[in-house]
């Protein structure tokens, strides 16, 4: 007896997953965006691109997104940005009002209704000013994980990466630094997923622009001084991985956080929580940057 | 106010004596459904079911962090893990905030057999980020089981909850499951009679789960109490396809059938705008209706009236085979028919005789109301014209 | 910049130095590798007053100055480093600091005050060309002025070519276009060392603090959030908003100077302090690090929100931490007779 959420009258195309809904709808049916997304795209007169951020859970894509859209918003180097409906402001204040009180934001659940969307109007000035929708929606690590472990689990995510125009690849620089094999396979297995999606032959190689960005480089400042060095040696798999069926990969670092303090009573039960006591920026525009530089 | 604590309350009001001045309602009918305890269940266990296991929560692990099924019994399916994660609540995601919330879910899986979950807050994340960590303890049960053991999600989540476990999330390696044997409790206490605004509200929620439209009912300390009655009375069919959620954050993609939530539901009220999703609030004077069934909903109100529910749970028992509307309707018919039999004259009799002399019978329960129609109106004459005999030979005397 | 995968590896066999394929980070100070241009080494004279004259290491010279009574330059010397000193230091006169005991000073957390002596503090944040001389005077390999529970440490201490200087440095020379940027890259010991070198000490984290909010003891007990007054302006000092991302020469920003004309104490590079990092978060566990944490203060060019570049805001970092917005300024006690 599994319910359908068919809409009693035809209405309005999901921008995301091409499921139609009513015009009330505030959120698709099948899965989850909003639907002002869509009726701002028209309101725009423009068809907006979509830009994936995804990375493994807790790796610091909501953080990163949050500073990413906070800084358009200020202007930060050559672009300027307009958001799109309150919505899209409300992962930048989340993330802004969080870090300004030294506290990471709360974890994003794997319930799709209850992430954060922004559409943000997007100029990078220079000559030839270049203007660009983007939809860009802050996914839980956990639904990506899932989905790219058993396809259609989530078929938001199956949908968004299918759309996307362009990848932001996180990944934790510390763990991978510390010899960890998980960021390593992660990266690998999503780069698989959407090779698979892409379905090119084998000589073929996706071109879609993929940035991988290192996050979390005040744990590994090194990181900084060769983003792809570090990949080849510590995130090996993935850099093959590349090399063999991705055409145009970049690779950066990034860092939000300029020192990092624990919180704890010294029990044994005590959770340790982690503190950001100061931000320092570093990195964050350019993968960005770079991926708008491809579109 | 936390739908557990009022629960226990409308449970055990010996607890702690309602305040009305604190706005506590007064007219919960603790004697209606004494039997439904969401923490407490009244009901002895009769024996046990065994089934598959999961464990959906956010731990650590080397093979990844974060939510995911971190540990689970050898004979779940593929397809059944990946509805599991599907469906189940994520960080923050029962409908209460208080530390003791807990929720429920029941669904079919994709290969037929039947989940059953209970969900609870499980501290802060490993990370240390905001919200709180939430732990699910999912049951896989095969489908005949399911209904040996009752088919009511409501009695078996509560089995479930008198044997659930929390496995040790600080560790970074879990081992894998065994099958779990839940108590399968006997029914709770049976209301003795329905009346008033706890009848309305219990045709309500039948008329809800029985027809076409998910509905999301708000009031849950109130209305959950129906819960397990309610289920009694679903034909065994529905019964066996039934979802629903208790105190567990609403999302479309969930898919639930009926969904009981509590608190702040802006979030659930953005989600539904403009779905086919109704929501309903006792008291709030909408009436579910389904119109397709309501002959076979008017006997039940007057069952339950009457505190004769029983009775429509042993047919509903019965009603292993799909049960359309119209098929309930006529078993509907046939159970007042039947019990017209024993308040008959002879007239209303030699009618109902002819009536169902030669009546086709659809379906095997209907063959067997008509048998007993057939059979009570006959020992109906009997007992008139011994009466009659008895009466005449009183008067030659 | 695109990594174009199809020439990655020609691009690494290749002779011609490349320009990096990625980039970590704008406003970072160490250039491309082709764009280095490395500053010219200190030639350090035989004579140790001249040499401690050439080094700057006035402090000493002030302190130590009957070492050298027989020379025949000492007057002169001498004269040289107290004018040095007069120019580059300011009086910072005695007041208090209140210093938040927890992470979020919203109004009513627990604070100390903490008194403050007259000091002086220097005007400017150590250079590139100051350090530059630390590292030409061998003070990586003189072990009396680390301590000795960093030795094992000092190996790490190297820049990007493996030798002993601040980490963004190649070949133990900074980027000569960045003589007078403050010298970032290096640890609390690294900057210890080099006041202890110099004649100097690090600033306390009261003592900072009491010059940038400049709470002397008066009747109204006013402090100021910037050093040059309450409100914010991203003119007067080097944050992000300021819109520069990266550091900027150490006499730059005059506008933002305190009253005795410290310059930067907000903005540019955040500061070593000498005082363990000590605060607690609201429910009064303690906040701790990977390793012992010092107090740095001030903000830096990277710094985003401006409520965390301001005379009174209190983080702490990892003291071996080699940071990139991370620099520090000397102090230097008043004697009696100088008071």
């Amino acid at each position: 007896m599994s319910p359908s959420y068919a809409p009693e009258t035809t209405g309005t195309e999901c921008l995301i997953c091409h499921v139609q809904n009513s015009q009330d709808a505030v959120l698709c049916g099948n899965c989850s965006a909003p639907m002002a997304i869509v009726h701002d795209s028209i309101a725009q007169g423009r068809s907006p691109q979509l830009v994936s951020i995804v990375g493994e859970s807790n790796v610091g894509k909501t953080v990163y997104l949050g500073f990413l859209l906070d800084m358009l918003a200020q202007r930060a180097g050559d672009f300027e940005a307009v958001p799109k409906g309150a919505y899209s402001i409300d992962l930048q204040q989340t993330v802004i009002n969080h870090l300004a009180h030294r506290l990471f934001p709360p974890k994003t659940p794997m319930e799709a209704n209850q992430w954060y969307w922004a559409y943000y109007q997007i100029c990078k000035r220079g000559r030839h000013p270049k203007w660009i929708d983007l939809v860009m929606p802050d996914m839980a690590g956990e639904s990506l994980a899932a989905e790219i472990t058993t396809p259609k689990t989530f078929r938001v995510i199956h949908s968004l990466l299918t759309m996307s125009a362009g990848t932001l690849l996180l990944i934790d620089a510390g763990q991978a630094a510390n010899g960890a094999t998980q960021p390593d396979f992660f990266a690998l297995k999503i780069l698989s997923y959407i090779d698979t999606m892409f379905a090119g032959k084998r000589n073929e190689r996706m071109r879609t622009p993929t940035a991988v960005v290192l996050c979390k480089g005040d744990y590994c400042p090194e990181v900084f001084d060769d983003p792809p060095g570090f990949v080849e040696a510590n995130l090996n798999r993935l850099w093959n991985m590349c090399e063999s069926r991705f055409e145009n990969v970049a690779f950066f670092a990034a860092s939000v956080v300029g020192s990092l303090g624990y919180a704890t009573s010294g029990d044994v039960d005590d959770v340790v929580v982690p503190v950001p006591l100061h931000t320092a920026l570093q990195g964050i525009l350019e993968p960005f940057e770079w991926i708008i530089d491809q579109l | 106010m936390d739908y557990r604590s009022a629960l226990n309350r409308a449970i055990r009001p010996s607890a702690r004596p309602i305040d009305v001045s604190r706005g506590e309602s007064s007219t919960v009918q603790t004697a209606e459904f004494p039997g439904i305890a969401w923490a407490e269940h009244a009901g002895q266990a009769s024996g046990v079911v065994t089934c598959e296991q999961a464990v959906f929560t956010s731990a650590p692990s080397p093979m990844g962090a974060g939510y995911r099924i971190v540990s689970a019994s050898p004979g779940l399916k593929a397809d059944e893990r990946t509805e599991i994660t599907r469906r189940s609540p994520s960080h923050n995601g029962l409908c209460s905030r208080q530390i003791d919330a807990v929720g429920m879910m029941a669904y079919v899986l994709p290969s037929g057999r039947y989940c059953i979950s209970h969900s609870h807050y499980a501290g802060a994340e490993h990370t240390a980020r905001g919200g709180q960590r939430v732990y699910t303890h999912a049951i896989v049960i095969d489908t005949d089981a399911y209904r040996q053991a009752g088919a009511n999600p409501v009695r078996l989540h509560a089995g479930l909850r008198s044997c659930t476990h929390t496995i040790d999330l600080s560790r970074r390696h879990f081992d894998p499951l065994a099958t779990i044997d839940v108590p399968i409790m006997r029914p709770a206490l049976r209301p003795s009679r329905l009346s008033g605004e706890r009848l309305g509200q219990f045709v309500q929620l039948l008329a809800a789960t029985m027809g076409e439209r998910s509905w999301i009912v708000v009031g849950l300390s109130q209305s959950v109490s129906l819960l397990e009655g309610l289920v009694d009375v679903i034909p065994l069919s529905a019964r066996a396809a039934l979802s629903l959620s208790v105190g567990v954050s609403y999302t479309l993609t969930r898919q639930v059938r009926l969904a009981f939530l509590e608190g702040d539901c802006r979030e659930a009220q953005r989600a539904t705008r403009g779905h086919d999703v109704r929501w309903w609030q006792p008291g709030d004077g909408q009436l579910i209706d389904w119109e397709d069934g309501a002959e076979w909903l008017a006997v039940v109100r007057d069952y339950a009236a009457a505190g004769r529910i029983s009775r429509i749970s042993q047919i509903a028992e019965r009603l292993v085979a799909p049960t359309p509307a119209p098929t309930l309707n006529r078993l509907a018919r046939l159970l007042r028919d039947l019990d017209r039999v024993e308040r008959a004259d002879e007239q209303l009799l030699a009618e109902l005789h002819e009536k169902y002399a030669s009546a086709p019978a659809l379906s095997t329960e209907e063959g067997e109301f008509i048998a007993q129609i057939q059979s009570r109106v006959a020992a109906r004459f009997a007992e008139i014209s011994e009466r009659n005999q008895s009466r005449d030979r009183e008067g030659a005397y | 910049m695109a990594l174009r995968l199809l020439s990655r590896r020609q691009q690494r066999e290749s002779a011609e130095p490349q320009q990096p394929q990625c980039s970590g980070s704008a406003g970072r100070q160490p250039r491309p590798k082709d764009l280095f241009q490395p500053a010219e080494r200190t030639m350090l004279p035989d004579d140790e007053l001249q040499r401690y004259v050439q080094l700057e290491r006035y402090g000493i010279l002030l302190s130590q100055a009957q070492r050298w009574r027989g020379n025949a330059a000492f007057r002169s010397a001498l004269a040289q480093a107290r004018q040095a000193i007069d120019d580059s230091f300011a009086l910072v006169l005695d007041g208090f600091a209140s210093l938040p005991q927890t992470i979020n000073d919203a109004p009513g957390c627990p604070e100390i005050d903490v008194e403050t002596a007259p000091y002086l503090l220097a005007r400017y944040t150590v250079t590139n060309a100051q350090f530059q001389k630390f590292v030409d005077s061998g003070a990586y390999s003189d072990l009396d002025l680390w301590p000795r529970d960093v030795w094992p440490h000092l190996i790490d201490f190297k820049d990007q070519t493996g030798q002993h200087a601040p980490r963004f440095w190649r070949e133990a020379c900074h980027d000569r276009r960045l003589a007078d940027h403050p010298v970032v890259g290096v640890c609390f010991y690294e900057a210890d060392a080099y006041a202890r070198w110099a004649g100097y000490r690090l600033p306390t984290e009261a003592e900072w603090q009491m010059a940038a909010s400049w709470r002397i003891r008066s009747a109204a007990h006013v402090f100021r959030r910037y050093p040059w007054g309450d409100a914010l302006d991203k003119q007067r000092c080097n944050i992000w908003a300021s819109g520069l991302a990266t550091t900027a020469p150490v006499r730059e920003y005059a506008s933002g100077a305190a009253p005795n004309g410290v310059l930067q104490l907000v903005g540019n590079v955040w500061e070593w302090t000498s005082s363990d990092f000590e605060v607690m978060d609201e429910d009064e566990r303690p906040i701790v690090g990977d390793m012992l944490m010092k107090s740095i203060r001030g903000g830096a060019f990277d710094t985003y929100f401006p409520a965390q570049a301001t005379s009174y805001f209190r983080t702490g970092q990892a003291c071996l931490v080699r940071a990139h917005n991370t620099g520090f300024r000397c102090a230097l006690d008043i004697d009696g007779d100088d008071r």
